[in-house]
């Protein structure tokens, strides 16, 4: 420490008094030698530094305070709302997404933090909100789920939404933004629980679609191959989630098209096969007409999850559509679940199916030409089973059943109103009855229906052996009340009959019927009531609109048999599995179902709608 | 001629000018020290606050935490700093310089001391470091090397004596009184007395060096007498030097020491600001203490140009040198000790302790209100805690419309209640949906829910509980609990002239949460609280073991003492049926209610038991006084009625049988060694036929001799006689 002094000589002059004295050495008193004094050094440029330095951190602070971080990301999603105006789902999703989010590297902005609702409840756009929470990616959409009452007792919802979601970067104005498909459903006893179902469904898919997105962004992309070791490693699950995604994904895609690419280099012999599908769906045949084949089919998509990295399906919604020989299709109906093949009337409309209201109820639904669909029957209890629309479309013959495993009952309802016009059978079965059973039917005509039917066993005496009761076929006619039925055949003692299947006209009847020597089809003329047995070993039978020909599946080929010409002409003849012919409205071509092992899923098989020419 | 700085001589100088440059010596020392001390009282604000397991807590997370007294404590020293920088810049005088740190420094001590008194009885009380009590050594120091400076000033040798007193009479205030604890120098000579029995040389060493920093600033203190002989032929004499420096580089060696041997830590850089706070302190004490007496000697000191700003200004500013001398020295000594004065005035005025007892009336519990407070309130807690919870981890979006929902619902029902109860819980809803939230607001909040039942008359109370906990990747987390209870009934008590209660409550709902304890009481609530159920399960199950003939059905952790249990369960069972279900319940609230009383008498500044002071001597200060607190609470609750101090014996004998190292455990020992006046500890090892031996003596005693011998070693274990608990108001 130092002290600075001045030297004084010879002050001796004598102050006249304290404050004199005090003034007096102020004026009066000099140094002699005013060198000597230290200089004022000027302070301001040090002062002037450090306030450069105090304002280029400042500077910094702000700039780093503010700036974007390159790997938050903003989930905003609204489903009726967004969470931070209340809306459950919205919150499900925005958690759930997150959640995921994080764990890939991401760097989600909290949702449910009370500072980020704010944020966003004050701003006009998640772009706004993003910005102040300094988050460079936005995740958002507007979704509106469709929300289905349906009448069943103590209610059930069920709700559904196909929208797009939008990620993009903070600035990117439209271009570098992707906009994802995003699609579910979901049902519950009440909408809150529909929504919250809707919206876990709908997480796993949005981080399917958005993570990708988010790392083909060009600013993450450029962090990828920067040398930020801290990032890389940070980024390295969402890189590794991607690429095994994209690789996974590569390869069902490709073993499907191996199979469309193996099915299309069969030879053209015997016929030429057109299919009318990609190998992967799951299509069912219901019927044809001049729109083109009615299938019903539940679209299915592949995707990867992000815990495991398994491959898992997104079954979409069933539907039920016309797909043209072009490929185009119109949606003719779309639901949670069908029981059993629907069925359509020969002109292609309309067509009857059986509902299954998320396992709450059954339901017999209409639908006509233009795609209305009316349920003429709800019924919580019963089961329908295996529809049959008359040929004017006005009725529908179908099993019904009191519980899953009792007994059938046969029925004829009416389109118009959901009023019996026949029931025959155990319509109430009481446990240990004997009852009539019942195996197929079809329609002669707009009133009447052909129906196989063994009758109940008749009440043995003590002693008295079981004799197996022999089928009859019968015709019912519904417009007479009480409906009569009228034998036309009697089968076989031990003969077990099938499959039941009729001309357009009703001329002729064709069924597989089983004596214990394998299924033959038989022939049979239900107004002359004579049959005619083919000795043909076939499953699956169906005549042709003019009766004149059948078509049938045997040992997994398709062949069509001339009655006149008693000619036999294999149509299909290849490796694969081929079920379930019928002939177009016209009888040019047979359809059929093309069946394979689904090479991405052991446990499942796809099936694929096909035809050939049918020569007549 | 040189303007190098040597001494000068003063003989060759006439006196008044002199003794003038010497004050411009002293001035300028004063200014420069201003400078760099103050800078480092401002720095003290970044250093941590608190080390809580290695993770540093600085006062600006904490601060919303503490009571405004406890602010004044915080900010103290920064706060100093900044004072004597301002005045510093603007002060034309030295002595006015000199009055305002001596002013700084005092309202420091008096911040610290009042506030860390009040927090105390808060839920955050400030850290040792602010707490305890170094002013006396510090001003020992800085009054010795005041006192230097002052010797080898001709015109002020006849104030040294007096700076020499005071500084003795501070080092010894400092080291002799005990206050809370024993007197330092107890501590140390204590130390000392263990050294042969140290284990080598290297402790020895330790303990010497240790004891050495110790006691430095009384040895200091001592070595300026002198100076009273023998003044300093240096202006900058040994003594000062010692006394400014020695004390900071004693401890900056052992800083050395962790530094040298990588035992970096947070903590080391708290302890190394430690090191700069104190150096600053004594330095620019002591500089204002000398300029401030010589002041008083010189009469133009402060007006010749070697004290001036003049000195700093030099060459041109001649001219212009402010006019006016400013405040005299005595003017600015007052002043400087009225707002030393005014602060400690304020700091008292709002360092009160909090108020106990209370006028809650009871009236019927309306339809309702056992759902509100029992289901309603407790499904929004856990609402909250899982929201708080999900937030920080995946997302809690979801959460935080559940909390709202159930917030709703709440606020609603009790709006429905009472609207200024409604008002409160709807407070307590909205202003708790905030993830920083601290355990006082929670606590603020919580009470004024009471308040607003108390104000309404309805019957309920819920307790705000805060647990503390580590979580791996995110640090402390805090997790706040609500647990709702039904009054039925309120106790009050004088005691000492002052009131306080207790209130006997049932609990609501069916979640525990580490709540299951036969009363509570805290040092910041106006009463305890006595758990109906809890007590009575108590009871259940002393009469269970008594029928059973079983002193315990826990593990004994020490073997040598199952010698005694069958003995212990005899006597159980003979005191079980003597008294009967209803005999025992009664005797184990009474003790209760009397222990939890005696925790809201006790408060945070009970000093630490004889017993514990020699029993628990080197082990932490926390558990010494939760020790201390126990032990005095359960001896206490013996005197509540013979009952109820025949099952504390059996009570306490439990925490020796199950574990005697818990604090509980301790307790309990220390309780039974105050009871026979003699040890069941010896060489660290419960003597098992020792401790069971004095169990059946004071089990042989009379009701009325037990709760005498209680009373009698409460008086012994605290230098006072236990404080007589008066019920009134019915």
């Amino acid at each position: 420490m130092s002290h600075e002094m001045r030297e004084r000589q010879g002050s001796q002059s004598t102050p006249q008094g304290p404050a004199d004295s005090a003034d007096a050495r102020l004026h009066t008193e000099e140094p002699e030698s005013l060198a000597l004094l230290p200089g004022k050094k000027p302070v301001w440029p040090i002062f002037a530094l450090l306030g450069a330095l105090a304002a280029a951190g400042g500077g910094a602070a702000y700039w780093s305070k503010t700036r974007p971080e390159p790997l938050r990301v903003l989930v905003a999603v609204e489903i009726e709302g967004g969470y931070w105006e209340g809306s459950r789902a919205s919150a499900v999703l925005a958690d759930a997404l997150a959640e995921r989010l994080e764990q890939v590297g991401f760097e989600p902005v909290r949702p449910g933090d009370p500072e980020t609702d704010r944020i966003l409840e004050k701003a006009a756009t998640p772009e706004e909100a993003a910005a102040k929470l300094r988050a460079a990616f936005v995740i958002s959409g507007e979704l509106a789920p469709e929300v289905i009452e349906h009448p069943v007792e103590q209610g059930f919802v069920e709700v559904r939404v196909a929208s797009s979601l939008r990620v993009h970067r903070l600035g990117d104005a439209g271009e570098g933004a992707s906009s994802p498909k995003i699609s579910s459903w979901a049902g519950a006893r009440t909408r809150e629980d529909a929504m919250r179902l809707l919206a876990e469904g709908l997480a796993d898919r949005a981080f399917d679609v958005a993570v990708p997105s988010l790392l083909e962004h060009p600013s993450v992309r450029s962090l990828l191959e920067g040398s930020d070791v801290a990032l890389l490693q940070r980024l390295e699950p969402a890189k590794r989630y991607v690429g095994w995604r994209a690789t996974r994904l590569d390869i069902a895609e490709r073993a499907w098209k191996l199979l469309d690419e193996e099915h299309a280099a069969l030879p053209p012999t015997p016929k030429p096969i057109r299919y009318h599908g990609k190998f992967g769906a799951s299509d069912d045949l219901v019927g044809s007409g001049a729109a083109g084949v009615l299938v019903h089919t539940a679209q299915r998509s592949p995707f990867v999850l992000p815990r495991t990295g398994d491959l898992a399906w997104i079954t979409e919604l069933e539907t039920v559509v016309w797909r043209g020989d072009d490929g185009t299709e119109k949606a003719l109906w779309s639901g949670y679940h069908l029981l059993g093949r629907p069925s359509v009337a020969p002109g292609g409309s309309p067509v009857v199916l059986v509902e299954d209201l998320f396992g709450w109820a059954k339901t017999i639904t209409v639908i006509d030409a233009a795609g209305a669909a009316k349920r003429v029957r709800i019924d919580p209890e019963r089961r329908f089973v295996a529809p049959a629309v008359s040929p004017d479309g006005q009725s529908v013959a179908l099993h019904q059943r009191a519980c899953q495993s009792c007994a059938s009952a046969f029925v004829v309802v009416s389109l118009a109103d959901g009023r019996a016009l026949h029931e025959q059978g155990p319509i109430e079965p009481r446990e240990g009855e004997q009852v009539e059973s019942y195996g197929g039917y079809a329609w002669l005509d707009a009133k009447r229906v052909a129906l196989l039917v063994r009758p109940a066993e008749p009440p043995l005496a003590e002693g008295e052996e079981r004799k197996p009761v022999p089928q009859s076929l019968v015709v019912v006619d519904v417009s007479k009340q009480p409906a009569r039925a009228e034998p036309v055949l009697l089968l076989g003692e031990g003969e077990s009959c099938d499959s039941l299947g009729a001309s357009l006209g009703g001329e002729r009847l064709v069924m597989r019927c089983d004596a214990g020597l394998g299924g033959q089809l038989v022939l049979v003329d239900p107004a002359k009531k004579e049959r005619n047995d083919t000795g043909i070993e076939a499953r699956s039978p169906e005549l042709s609109p003019k009766g004149d020909a059948l078509v049938f599946e045997a040992r997994s080929d398709i062949a069509m048999y001339g009655i006149e010409t008693r000619e036999l002409v294999p149509l299909t003849k290849n490796a694969y599995v081929e079920r379930s012919p019928s002939f177009s409205h016209d009888g040019k071509r047979v359809y059929f179902l093309s069946m394979q092992a689904d090479p991405n899923d052991k446990r499942r098989t796809t099936t694929v709608v096909a035809s050939v020419e049918s020569g007549l | 001629m040189s303007l190098a700085p040597s001494t000068p001589d003063a003989d060759a100088i006439p006196d008044a000018e002199r003794d003038e440059l010497f004050f411009g010596i002293s001035a300028a020392r004063l200014r420069a020290r201003s400078l760099w001390a103050s800078l480092l009282l401002l720095l003290s604000l970044g250093l941590p606050y608190e080390v809580i397991d290695g993770e540093p807590m600085f006062v600006w997370q904490l601060a919303p935490e503490l009571l405004p007294a406890a602010w004044g404590a915080a900010f103290a020293l920064p706060l100093a700093g900044l004072a004597i920088l301002v005045v510093r810049a603007t002060s034309k005088r030295a002595a006015s310089l000199a009055a305002a740190v001596l002013a700084s420094l005092g309202s420091v001590a008096v911040l610290r001391r009042l506030g860390g008194e009040r927090a105390a009885w808060d839920m955050v009380a400030l850290p040792d470091s602010l707490s305890d009590r170094p002013a006396g050594a510090l001003l020992a120091l800085a009054l010795a090397a005041a006192a230097g400076h002052l010797a080898y000033r001709p015109r002020t040798r006849g104030a040294v004596r007096y700076v020499v007193g005071a500084a003795i009479v501070s080092a010894l205030w400092f080291y002799a009184w005990p206050g809370r604890t024993e007197a330092p120098v107890l501590t140390v000579l204590r130390a000392l007395a263990a050294l042969p029995e140290l284990p080598d040389l290297r402790f020895q060493i330790g303990v010497l060096l240790l004891a050495l920093i110790s006691l430095w600033p009384l040895g200091v203190a001592l070595a300026s007498l002198v100076v009273l002989q023998h003044p300093p032929r240096k202006e900058a004499p040994w003594l000062s030097l010692l006394a400014t420096w020695g004390f900071p580089g004693l401890l900056a060696m052992l800083a050395y020491r962790a530094i040298v041997l990588a035992q970096g830590s947070v903590a080391l850089l708290v302890f190394l600001g430690v090191v700069g706070t104190v150096l600053a302190t004594v330095a620019v004490l002591s500089s204002a203490v000398a300029v401030a007496v010589e002041s008083l000697y010189v009469e133009h000191g402060d007006v010749a140009p070697a004290s001036r700003r003049a000195a700093e200004l030099g060459g041109d500013a001649l001219d212009e040198m402010p006019r006016g001398p400013g405040l005299s020295p005595r003017v600015s000594m007052a002043g400087a000790a009225g707002a030393t004065l005014l602060v400690a005035g304020l700091q008292l005025a709002i360092s009160r302790p909090p108020d106990k007892g209370t006028d809650w009336e009871l009236r019927p519990a309306p339809a309702g209100a056992d759902e509100l407070y029992g289901e309603r309130m407790a499904a929004w807690g856990r609402a909250r805690r899982q929201w708080d919870f999900a937030v920080r981890r995946e997302g809690g979006a979801e959460g935080r419309i559940e909390l709202k929902q159930k917030g709703k619902q709440l606020a609603l029902a009790a709006q429905e209640l009472d609207p200024g109860l409604g008002a409160a819980v709807k407070a307590l809803v909205d202003e708790s949906d905030d993830l920083d939230l601290g355990g006082r607001r929670w606590s603020r909040l919580v009470d004024a829910v009471n308040e607003a039942s108390r104000k309404a008359g309805l019957p309920y109370y819920v307790d705000p509980t805060v647990l503390t906990g580590r979580v791996e990747g995110e640090g402390l987390r805090r997790h706040f609990y609500v647990h709702s209870y039904r009054i039925e009934g309120v106790d009050r008590y004088r005691v000492d002239g002052g009131e306080f209660a207790t209130l006997r409550v049932r609990a609501l709902g069916h979640s525990r949460d580490a709540h299951a304890r036969l009363g509570f009481s805290s040092d910041a609530s106006p009463f305890a609280l006595v758990v109906l159920e809890e007590t009575e399960r108590f009871a259940d199950d002393w009469l269970r073991l008594g029928a059973a003939r079983q002193c315990t059905e826990q593990s004994v952790v020490e073997s040598p003492l199952h010698g005694g249990l069958d003995a212990c369960g005899e006597r159980l069972g003979a005191l079980v049926d003597r008294l009967g279900e209803v005999g025992l319940r009664e005797a184990v609230l009474e003790s209760v209610v009397r222990h939890e009383l005696q925790h809201q008498i006790d408060g945070p500044h009970l000093r630490l038991g004889r017993s514990v002071l020699t029993r628990l001597e080197g082990y932490g200060p926390e558990l010494r006084d939760r020790v201390s607190r126990e032990a005095s609470a359960y001896l206490a609750g013996m005197t509540a009625s013979g009952p109820a101090a025949r099952i504390s014996l059996f009570h306490l004998a439990s925490f020796v049988i199950v574990n005697p190292r818990s604090t509980y455990g301790l307790a309990a020992i220390v309780v039974f060694e105050a009871l026979g006046d003699r040890e069941v500890v010896r060489d660290g090892r419960l003597d098992a036929e020792a401790f069971w031996k004095l169990f059946h003596e004071l089990a042989e005693e009379s009701d009325e001799a037990l709760v005498s011998r209680a009373k009698e070693s409460w008086a012994s274990e605290y230098g006072a006689a236990l404080p007589e608990a008066t019920p009134f108001g019915g």
